[in-house]
């Protein structure tokens, strides 16, 4: 093999390496306490999709397709164990800082009340995926992305006035 | 309570816990071996049906009778339709790839869920009903007492009816509802779609 072709092992690492973080607020936000069981059969499906890679797509959004796919298959096989809502933990690391506390404990309220794919969205944004690669991953239009987002956003600022 | 004013605290956060790394060691150990897993599967089920099919095959040629030998048929055939039916599910129920885009992947996982219905729903024609008519061919061919008969047919029968009830359960309360989950992505998805042009951002 050529010295300069890296090996499925390297390639597997560096994306994980680029990734880790996405990958782990993907599995906390869909696997909720199972979040470790959800995360191994993210990097599994990684792994095993990866010879299929082609060189030329984006790499990073790539991942985050098979995350995010991986998880809406893995949220539907523990279906009945009713893991259907962010779990508290999510929030609660979000309230990291003083300024964050506040908003942390909306948002633990907020997320449930929105389906898988507005969940996907507000996860996505969260992040700064562009609505090109929100498009592309979601397989929908940048339009629908950025209306779907303003609706969400409407939708926090409702459901924020009706707590208060 | 704004979105964007929540991004710096939530891209501050480590999500990926501390047992990230030795999943993704134990990823790469065992990621081979789960490929070779499925494929030893599907040979034992292969291996089975051959079995059978070489098992029954004396039974066609030196049967005492044509009820005995026609029973056997049944078999045979029976079999051979359900190798060619699993194997043609197979190769079309394959899992989507998991790097298409979302609404690809509910797509395929939507046609892949509606074969596998199909198949589970009608599991009598293509499955049991050569078995239910080729066994107790067979085993009425044999001159033996009617009561031992009719215990060994009714067994059959009665295996038959539990693998149909549960196919139709497995159906109505695991396949269709998975079905309308990934169809309801995909509702999720499509329904902004028209309004894209009336509400620009």
């Amino acid at each position: 093999m050529d010295r300069s072709t890296p090996t499925l092992e390297q390639r597997f690492d560096d994306l994980l390496s680029r990734n880790r973080r996405r990958i782990g607020a993907i599995a906390h936000s869909y696997g909720g306490r199972q979040s470790d069981d959800l995360l191994q059969e993210i990097l599994l499906q990684i792994w095993r999709s990866l010879p299929g890679l082609r060189q030329q797509i984006h790499v990073d959004t790539w991942c985050y397709r098979v995350a995010l796919n991986t998880a809406f298959s893995w949220l539907r096989r523990v279906r009945r164990e009713a893991i259907t809502a962010i779990e508290p933990a999510v929030a609660e690391q979000i309230v990291g800082s003083d300024d964050g506390h506040e908003t942390g404990a909306l948002l633990r309220r907020f997320l449930p009340t929105l389906n898988e794919t507005d969940r996907a969205m507000v996860l996505m944004y969260l992040e700064d995926i562009s609505t090109t690669e929100m498009a592309e991953i979601l397989g929908t239009t940048e339009g629908a992305i950025r209306v779907r987002i303003h609706r969400i956003k409407q939708k926090l600022t409702e459901w924020e006035a009706d707590l208060s | 309570m704004n979105l964007d004013d929540l991004k710096p605290t939530w891209q501050g956060e480590d999500f990926s816990g501390p047992k990230f790394d030795e999943y993704a060691a134990s990823i790469r150990q065992r990621g081979r071996t789960f490929e070779a897993h499925i494929l030893s599967r599907d040979r034992i089920e292969m291996v089975s049906a051959i079995f059978v099919i070489l098992a029954a095959i004396p039974g066609i040629l030196n049967g005492p009778n044509w009820m005995f030998r026609l029973g056997f048929v049944f078999v045979v055939v029976g079999t051979i339709e359900v190798i060619a039916v699993m194997t043609w599910a197979r190769k079309k129920d394959r899992l989507p790839a998991v790097d298409l885009p979302l609404r690809e992947y509910c797509d395929v996982q939507l046609r892949r869920i509606d074969r596998q219905i199909w198949l589970t729903e009608r599991v009598l024609w293509w499955y049991l009903l050569p078995l239910m008519i080729g066994a107790p061919l067979v085993f009425f061919s044999v001159p033996t007492h009617w009561v031992f008969q009719g215990i060994v047919v009714g067994a059959v029968l009665a295996i038959c009816i539990y693998v149909y009830r549960r196919n139709q359960q497995g159906a109505k309360l695991q396949l269709r509802p998975l079905r309308d989950s990934f169809a309801a992505v995909l509702d999720q998805l499509d329904s902004d779609a028209p309004l894209e042009a009336k509400q620009p951002l």
